[in-house]
């Protein structure tokens, strides 16, 4: 089972839980991730972030990541969602969720989720400062991360 | 035939457009496409320069030079800075 979400609402780490595990005794491990607005970035002083998408091609990206991952390692249920608008600090940003049989593959596999979703899929996040609003700009450390799976060895 | 390219992010807000529609011959390709944005907005030409640019054909990005169709769907969008 894959969920995928593109909301203005924050998420509710109770109901997650819930899709990832309920009636599925084969799960035994299950990984959380959450991404939260930081009050530093690029720009000092952050105090919120606008978050704008491409509605469509959002959903399809995340959803070929998610098979990606399912097709490299046995994961029961997977549920990412990600919140667009403004956000403010110490707000939630985005969930990756992970349930399979054992720790390994579910700690891998919502790492994988998260480095690929931050290298490929259409999101945009602009930080608000007192002295006004700025893009963010890609990261070459996301990159590399990205790149990591391609040399890791395949499980 | 006319192409609509659909923008995101910075490259939206510095145009001040959602999109535009393009007079181009059929069938035409990415880079012909980038040179119509290049000539169609010449003080913010850079905004489409491959290191500043993504650009997606029925929402899936494409790196190659690929052929373009009416009903294909193009968008061109800053590097992707999600999560």
């Amino acid at each position: 089972m894959i969920k995928i979400k593109i909301q203005n609402d924050d998420f509710s780490l109770n109901d997650e839980y819930y899709f990832l595990t309920k009636n599925s005794p084969s799960s035994g491990a299950v990984v959380n991730f959450i991404g939260r607005v930081r009050e530093f970035s690029e720009q000092d002083n952050v105090t919120g972030l606008m978050l704008e998408h491409y509605p469509g091609m959002t959903e399809k990206s995340l959803a070929k990541i998610i098979d990606t991952a399912k097709a490299r390692w046995s994961l029961e249920r997977v549920s990412v969602i990600h919140r667009i608008g403004t956000l403010t600090v110490e707000d939630n940003i985005v969930y990756v969720g992970v349930s399979s049989a054992h720790r390994e593959s579910a700690f891998e596999a919502c790492r994988f989720i998260m480095d690929y979703l931050k290298t490929e899929a259409p999101f945009w996040k602009k930080e608000i400062t007192p002295d006004g609003e700025v893009w963010v700009e890609a990261r070459e450390k996301d990159q590399r991360a990205r790149e990591h799976w391609d040399t890791t060895n395949k499980k | 035939m006319t192409i609509r390219v659909l923008f995101f992010a910075k490259i939206k807000e510095s145009l001040g457009v959602n999109f535009i529609d393009l007079k181009l011959t059929t069938p035409t390709s990415i880079e012909e496409i980038r040179n119509s944005l290049f000539c169609e907005f010449i003080e913010n030409k850079s905004l489409f320069l491959p290191k500043n640019s993504l650009v997606a054909v029925n929402q899936e990005i494409i790196t190659e030079n690929i052929m373009i169709n009416q009903n294909d769907e193009v968008a061109f969008f800053p590097p992707v800075t999600g999560g």
